[in-house]
């Protein structure tokens, strides 16, 4: 067990133990306007704000410490193992059918990375499963007419050393509009023009790491 | 209701099936990935693995420090995932459940290893700042980070990168470890207190980047 030494009394102490989530505004309401008010007053606090950036910015860009083996392999393992626990799995009784992840799921995984098949199958999924029942209140697709925003049609990721200009190029290229992003890997949703080549053009554009449709295959 | 509150815990029934409530997109899809894996379907495991296997690699990795540990303790994680998807009750994020799965997981086999007691309190080692070698290159300060870093204990560890690398709130922290979040703030006070010790009269170093 950790030994634990409360910091609560110690207004300082407190303040400085929420800095690196209120650098990212990452606080309620209450407990931003609390560290606000004691940075305005407290220039060594105010200081060590100014320290988090950089503290963060170095911790950021560090490699891990220690590294483990790639994701092929660790499936190789997991489905070693899946065959061998199979037996025990067996005995849950077996639920109503429901609509799988498709086939393509898996291929598009190896090739793109888990996040753009996480957000392809995400805009997909309505299409997919169709209709939602009165049991789903909650669930509304993003192709829904009442849906606020937009279907996305493409995902987008530049290169790191990708301009400015050239992203902007891309995207006129292609006539495409951002309607998403960025999500936690740094794709973008978009909209495309409506002509079989929009796809290619984006591709094709210098900046332009990876374009992928996101429209389900026929 | 405070802003970390409201996203690990829930009250009402699981959210996938709580009237009214509309997930965030990512989260719902996971949760129905997740769904398949209670109904036996590998395919939605094999994505839900893939999906989770940087980021849980890069948590494991940062938490152990041994490299040998984190193949083995990634597939223990996700083999729970695997065996007791059903288990998932919906108050918490999905990514809360299993990380908290792998910390438990990676303590367990630290304990295994039989390491000398690390750092419970990270305050007690604080290396003095430096002196005449203030004016340390980015690399040289990196390998500091690095080795400041390494001395903590894994608890703390853990705090810096749930709290720095994955840009989570305290509350989920707090869920992900299982403790009061007062304990997450403490944690996070003291393993910052002692990498700014260790980088202080760096600051000019600290805010170039690279």
């Amino acid at each position: 067990m950790s030994m634990v030494i409360p910091i609560e009394r110690d207004p300082h102490a407190t303040v400085q133990a929420l800095l690196p989530w209120y650098a990212r505004q990452q606080l309620d309401d209450a407990e931003m306007d609390e560290v606000r008010a004691h940075l305005v007053d407290c220039p060594r606090c105010r200081a060590e704000l100014e320290t988090e950036q950089a503290l963060r910015a170095l911790l950021t860009a560090m490699p891990p410490l220690a590294s483990g083996g790639d994701v092929e392999a660790g499936l190789a393992r997991m489905r070693a193992r899946i065959a061998t626990a199979r037996p025990a799995r067996a005995a849950s009784a077996p639920r109503a059918a429901a609509p799988s992840v498709p086939r393509w799921f898996g291929w598009l995984l190896g090739v793109q990375g888990g996040a753009i098949a996480a957000l392809a199958l995400l805009l997909v999924w309505p299409q997919i499963q169709g209709p939602t029942g009165p049991d789903e209140p909650g669930y509304r697709g993003l192709s829904s007419a009442a849906a606020a925003q937009p279907t996305a049609e493409a995902l987008v990721m530049f290169k790191p050393t990708a301009t400015e200009r050239e992203i902007r190029a891309a995207l006129q290229a292609s006539g495409a509009t951002v309607v998403g992003g960025p999500t936690e890997n740094g794709a973008w949703l978009l909209r495309l023009a409506r002509d079989a080549q929009a796809l290619q053009r984006l591709r094709a554009a210098p900046g332009v790491a990876l374009a992928e449709s996101l429209e389900p295959r026929r | 209701m405070p802003k970390w509150l409201r996203s690990t815990s829930n009250p009402s029934p699981p959210p996938a099936q709580a009237a009214g409530t509309v997930l965030p997109q990512a989260e719902r899809l996971e949760q129905q990935l997740l769904a398949g894996v209670a109904r036996g379907r590998q395919d939605d495991f094999e994505a839900l693995y893939r999906l989770y296997h940087p980021r849980l690699q890069r948590f494991i990795g940062q938490m152990a420090r041994y490299p040998e540990l984190i193949d083995e303790v990634l597939d223990d994680t996700m083999m729970v995932v695997w065996q007791r998807a059903d288990a998932f009750d919906g108050r918490s994020k999905l990514s809360t459940w299993i990380f908290g799965i792998a910390y438990r997981k990676t303590l367990k086999a630290l304990g295994r290893l039989d390491l000398p007691q690390e750092d419970d309190d990270p305050d007690a080692r604080i290396d003095p700042a430096p002196g005449p070698e203030r004016q340390l290159g980015l690399a040289q300060t990196r390998q500091l980070l690095r080795r400041a870093l390494e001395q903590l204990s894994p608890d703390h560890r853990a705090v810096v990168e749930l709290g720095y690398f994955q840009e989570l709130a305290y509350g989920e922290i707090a869920a992900i470890v299982d403790c009061p979040p007062e304990t997450v703030k403490t944690r996070m006070f003291y393993a910052r207190r002692r990498l700014r010790a260790l980088l202080d009269g760096h600051a000019g170093h600290l805010d170039g980047g690279e």
